[in-house]
């Protein structure tokens, strides 16, 4: 874990949480290479408290996880009105549409599938990081 | 009986013999007060005595022998009476004797000599028990002068117990008084087993079964009925069938009830419909009832043969309920390891693909294109338990029909042009409509990976999209194996696969998919088939206009947060 702060400037900075070590990195390997900043965590409570902590640009969620699931994550992160919210984007292979649909009742900006697309995941990646961004600059003025 | 009529017919005859006797001294007196002599007169009697004497002779003859008939019709009646077990009897009611033919030892196992004469003999032979209900049956037919029957038993001489039906009647004198019971008692033991062992089978059925007669009345019905309706047996005997069938169907019921009995065959009732049958209680069950009918002498018995299934639904339910989630369970543990494999091998085909050896390189899209195969089947099986849980939805967006003829191009000319197949993809310049573009998409990817798959060699795809009354009409044909006639009301059922195609790979999913999208968007799916020749696919979607572009993330970030 790096200690990366947020600073709006520089290359962004993306949360990523997965408990499967294998995925973590794969999903690591495919956002570094596309110029982010990569912070790992493997299980739902210390990714909350990375978020928290470190203000990521986004952050790339697991549902399933050991002590905290992706769902509360997201939640939690949209419970928090200080100016730097963290939006979530969920990646997970809960595919049900039931699943589909807690995500975004939970507040995430994107739902994505496993298996993943790495060049989709990455424009994905790349667009809410821009959004959210612009949208703190706004709220900080 | 013989020794009677003979000794009545002598009778007769002496009579006769007397008149003529009469007649003769009469003549006699009187031919000599007309003046003839005494000779004279005395031969003429005489040849007239003669005379008389020889027609009585002769018919005294016919008489003999009509008394032989009669002899033997009744030795003929005693042998049918002895094997029907039947023994009849009289009973001078004035006089108390009794009568009987010959079968009292067969019918009643007494021999006659042993029975005390009159009525005393007769209810003597009837059992203990039964004796209160005879007598009570006897003194009412005496009273009311009806006829009578009543089941009844008796006790043998050797004290087995057979089971009797007496049949009576009062005969009466002029004044309306009776003076004779008639009857005929036979033995019924044999009828009545095999009635029980009717009553006895119908009971051991596992279904309630009821016996309707042609006026709708149940006339019959077994224990499982009165187990299953909450009934007592006497509630329903007599009662119209109605009575077992919910209110709202009741007035259908009786038509379907009529024409059953125009042409009574055995077949399942209802078939393809849900049947429920309503309890005593007011409370219904669904059931299945299966039907057939039994000839009787008053015609013929319509038999419902009736199964509560409420059990086997719920199971039903509860199998379709774990299926769900085992596939949801399964479709997400298999598409974690699936992700880590398609995600490293496309990784080192992209990446590294310059530092793999050519034939490391043959490898690696072998894997990669195996791991694409497995995520397609895994979301297959996960959307086919969605359209069976009945949560399968689609986005509706906007359709362009000449990208879905790109798109299908470009993904199906690889494999056809590796197959051998000839593909051709043609598309009309059509507004865009409402829809969900990629799952038109996978309709087209199934239907054009069928027709490549049931194509040999040098065979031609056709793909044509166009319009047709207002509908988007997509078309795939094959030069194929064609489709046999009797399969093809099948082709759409989930893992169907043909039995010539043993070879072709698949679960027999991709079917029950396309026919579910193409629901989904309100359209139709035909197959037209020529074994030998080839099979067309048709697709009818109707075109609703395309909706407005749907709000994205940005308007959710910003909205939202």
């Amino acid at each position: 874990v790096t200690e990366a702060e947020a600073d709006n400037e520089g290359p962004p900075l993306v949360l990523v949480a997965d408990d499967e070590a294998d995925i973590l990195d794969l999903i690591a390997l495919h956002l570094e290479a596309d110029g982010n900043r990569v912070v790992k965590a493997r299980d739902g409570e210390v990714a909350l408290g990375l978020a928290k902590e470190l203000r990521p640009d986004v952050a790339v969620i697991d549902v399933m996880m050991p002590r905290r699931d992706g769902f509360s994550i997201a939640e939690e992160l949209r419970a928090d009105d200080s100016i730097q919210r963290v939006p979530v984007i969920l990646l997970t292979a809960k595919v049900q549409e039931k699943d589909v649909m807690e995500g975004w009742e939970a507040g995430a900006v994107e739902y994505m599938k496993k298996p993943f697309d790495a060049k989709d995941l990455c424009a994905r990646v790349r667009e809410v990081a821009r959004r959210s961004r612009a949208a703190r600059a706004r709220r900080s003025v | 009986m013989q020794d009677v009529a003979s000794e009545r017919g002598t009778q007769v005859a002496s009579l006769q013999y007397a008149l003529i006797v009469a007649l003769g001294v009469a003549a006699f007196f009187d031919a000599k007060a007309l003046g003839f002599s005494g000779v004279q007169a005395l031969a003429a009697v005489v040849a007239l005595v003669a005379l008389l004497l020889a027609v009585v002779l002769v018919k005294r003859r016919d008489a003999l022998v009509a008394l032989g008939l009669l002899a033997k019709r009744e030795a003929q009646l005693a042998e049918a009476q002895e094997i029907a077990r039947i023994v009849s009897w009289e009973w001078d009611v004035v006089g108390d004797a009794m009568s009987w033919s010959g079968g009292l030892q067969r019918v009643f196992g007494q021999d006659e000599s042993a029975v005390k004469p009159g009525y005393a003999g007769l209810l003597n032979c009837v059992h203990p028990d039964d004796r209160t209900a005879f007598k009570a049956a006897v003194s009412g037919a005496l009273e009311g002068r009806l006829p009578f029957s009543l089941v009844h038993r008796v006790v043998r001489s050797d004290w087995e117990v057979r089971t009797i039906e007496t049949h009576c009647k009062v005969v009466c004198d002029a004044a309306g008084t009776p003076i004779r019971l008639s009857g005929s008692s036979q033995d019924i033991t044999s009828f009545q087993l095999a009635e029980a062992k009717f009553r006895q089978l119908l009971d051991l059925a596992p279904d309630a079964i009821v016996g309707i007669g042609a006026k709708g009345r149940i006339e019959l019905i077994n224990s499982q009925v009165e187990h299953l309706f909450g009934y007592q047996r006497d509630e329903l005997i007599g009662a119209r069938v109605e009575q077992l069938v919910p209110e709202r169907f009741r007035g259908a019921h009786e038509g379907h009830r009529d024409r059953y009995f125009r042409d009574p065959r055995t077949r399942p009732m209802g078939a393809g419909l849900e049947l429920y049958a309503r309890r005593k209680d007011g409370t219904e069950f669904p059931c299945e009832i299966s039907l057939s009918s039994i000839q009787e002498e008053k015609g013929s018995i319509g038999v419902a043969a009736i199964r509560d299934v409420t059990q086997r639904k719920a199971d039903e339910a509860e199998a379709d309920r774990l299926k769900s989630e085992f596939f949801g369970l399964v479709s997400h543990e298999l598409r974690t390891p699936l992700t880590s494999i398609q995600g490293y091998s496309e990784l080192l085909a992209d990446r590294e693909r310059s530092r793999v050896s050519e034939a490391g390189r043959g490898f690696l899209d072998v894997i990669v294109r195996n791991a694409r195969r497995l995520d397609r089947l895994v979301q297959d099986l996960l959307l086919v338990t969605q359209v069976e849980a009945g949560t399968f939805g689609i986005d509706v967006g906007e359709v362009d029909p000449e990208k879905l003829a790109r798109h299908c191009e470009e993904e199906a000319t690889p494999v056809a042009e590796s197959e051998g197949v000839t593909l051709s993809v043609a598309a009309e310049p059509l507004p865009h409509f409402a829809g969900d573009q990629d799952r038109l998409a996978q309709v087209l990817d199934n239907l054009v990976s069928n027709a490549i798959k049931f194509s040999s060699r040098g065979g031609r795809v056709e793909v044509v999209i166009g319009a047709h009354r207002g509908e988007c009409m997509i078309e795939v044909s094959d030069t194929g194996i064609g489709i046999p006639a009797e399969q093809i009301p099948l082709l759409f059922d989930r893992f169907f696969r043909s039995a010539s195609d043993g070879q072709v790979q698949g679960i027999g999913l991709g079917l029950a998919i396309t026919k579910a999208i193409v629901e989904r968007h309100w359209g139709r799916i035909k197959v037209l088939s020529e074994p030998g020749i080839g099979s067309t696919f048709r697709v009818m979607i109707p075109m609703g206009p395309a909706p407005a572009a749907q709000p994205g993330p940005e308007t959710a970030i910003e909205a939202g947060r």
